[in-house]
């Protein structure tokens, strides 16, 4: 293992997820990042705060574009450069590595990183469309295909390779809602039986409604330093030791495969050689399970198992709570809440949480290391990156 | 196979289309084939590219049903995508019609089919889609 890391986490923040009506989201900004500066009371946010990226998927949620310097300005930071990132679901998991290239580059000290996304007031054939933005226009968009459509095609190609089942597939929803009803923040606070997972309505087959991650209002935010300032302003940091992001083609059709997703592991790759690590020194995960068969693909794209084999992974419960890898004690975007744009620091919000031996009564015992794995669109952003807790 | 002087672009491939015909990209230096009309292939990135014509048949290599649609598809779902490896080699994401949800199976022989757009310009191209052989 790498004993230089690239960066420190010094705070983190998390807006409750969920149908926040009444607020924009950039007031759920504040919500996320009133958390962070409460966490670290060394930390004059005006003082020290010397840049911000922010992730956010689409202006059409809310008719507006130009976030960063709005939220910049919500939160009340000085007058930073503030750029919003935008990678579609993977919006914020780069906004993260952003942060990270500008601190690692030795331009800032201290750089805050989040993501917002406001989803919710707007009708679901509404957000179906601007979600669906995030494919190819005239290649898929134009001949009908939808978010789920897209995950339910490589649903259907891992059913027909490997034998997955719909019933695995459901699996991974139990678990996560289940770990969800142990999240205060989460969207959804209600477990879910197999029985009721299948016989949901269809959304996209294979893929029912309780396969699909929630449309969610929400906002997360993390506060990160150079290495070796990071003690002046928490006695618990986070090291960051690897950050892996590669990109595939927009369209599905021209991937060279449609069971997993290549840039995945391409990000992993790099995240681990960076880290000086392999799947085996993961203690827990939090995956991007926008629909259940992503998180069966993420199993095998991250070597927690091999190749076809994360369906038997699921069933065996090795990614339980009590399992030997725990993937998304959070409750993952499946049952915490899916708002785009927000979803990659709020992995990392999680990690920190599991890190420190915050989590309550979904805490991952003796947690070291740790890894979150955000993807954009259907595949075509990835980005991994692995933490550490300080001794 | 017919060859085709004219420079590979989205416009031109749905303007094909529209007289009935699907193109597709052949990289002359690395041999790969590729429905997305650009100018560099994106195994080798030569710049050796150049149109072709496909005959339209392939097999289906997976699918969906898709019951909650995009806007302008509302009034059609449920309804199949799927997408087609063509027998020249490349890949398309394609509306699946004239067939029963019930009765569609990875593997079946499909063939092109092409529907006249009212407006013909962008974005309202016409559409190519696949029946059964």
């Amino acid at each position: 293992m790498k004993l230089k890391p690239l960066a420190s986490i010094v705070s983190f923040g998390l807006s409750k997820f969920g149908k926040r009506e009444g607020l924009y989201s950039r007031e759920l900004f504040y919500e996320a990042a009133q958390e962070a500066f409460e966490r670290a009371p060394n930390l004059d946010p005006r003082r020290d705060v010397q840049a911000l990226f922010i992730g956010q998927m689409s202006e059409y949620f809310e008719h507006q574009g130009h976030m960063g310097p709005l939220a910049a300005d919500w939160v009340g930071l000085e007058r930073v450069p503030a750029v919003r990132v935008e990678n579609a679901c993977a919006s914020s998991g780069v906004a993260l590595r952003c942060g990270l290239l500008a601190v690692k580059s030795g331009l800032y000290d201290v750089v805050m990183v989040g993501g917002v996304e406001k989803m919710t007031h707007i009708p679901t054939i509404n957000n179906v469309e601007i979600l669906t933005l995030a494919s190819d226009n005239p290649f898929e968009q134009w001949n009908g295909v939808t978010f789920p459509g897209l995950y339910a095609l490589m649903a259907v190609a891992h059913m027909e390779r490997y034998g997955t089942t719909e019933e695995q597939l459901g699996m991974v929803a139990v678990k996560n809602h289940r770990n969800g009803s142990l999240n205060p923040k989460a969207h959804m606070q209600k477990q879910v039986t197999l029985e009721e997972v299948l016989s949901s309505k269809p959304v996209s087959w294979p893929l029912k409604l309780y396969d699909c991650s929630l449309i969610t209002d929400g906002a997360s935010c993390v506060i990160l330093t150079r290495p070796d300032i990071a003690r002046k302003f928490t006695d618990t940091p986070i090291d960051i030791l690897g950050s892996g992001q590669a990109y595939d083609r927009l369209p599905l059709s021209e991937r060279e495969s449609l069971h997993s997703i290549p840039a995945a592991k391409l990000a992993c790759r790099e995240a681990y050689q960076m880290a000086g690590i392999t799947a085996a020194d993961v203690d827990l995960a939090e995956v991007h399970d926008c629909f259940t068969i992503a998180e069966i693909m993420a199993y095998e794209d991250l070597g927690f198992c091999g190749e076809g084999e994360g369906g038997k992974l699921i069933e065996e419960g090795v990614t339980e709570l009590d399992g030997n890898i725990p993937v998304n004690p959070s409750g993952g975007l499946k049952a915490k809440g899916h708002p785009v744009g927000a979803t990659g620091a709020a992995q990392v919000y999680e990690i920190c949480l599991q890190l420190i031996g915050e989590a309550g009564p979904r805490q991952v015992k003796d947690a070291e290391v740790a890894l979150t794995h955000n993807v954009g669109g259907s595949g075509a952003t990835s980005v991994v990156h692995i933490f550490r807790r300080r001794g | 196979m017919e060859s085709l002087e004219e420079k590979p672009t989205v416009e031109g491939f749905y303007k094909h289309c529209d007289r009935g015909e699907l193109m597709f990209v052949e990289c002359l230096s690395c041999g790969s084939k590729f429905a997305a009309p650009k100018a560099i292939c994106g195994r080798c990135g030569s710049k050796n590219v150049k149109w072709r014509m496909s005959k339209g048949v392939g097999k289906l290599i997976t699918y969906t049903v898709i019951h909650v649609p995009p806007l302008q598809f509302k009034d059609q779902a449920p309804y199949v995508v799927g997408i087609v490896e063509l027998r020249e080699g490349f890949k398309l994401l394609s509306l699946i019609r004239d067939v029963e949800p019930k009765n569609i199976q990875v593997g079946m022989e499909l063939k092109v089919g092409f529907e006249k757009s009212n407006r013909g310009e962008w974005p309202y191209w016409g559409r190519y889609f696949f029946t059964p052989l």
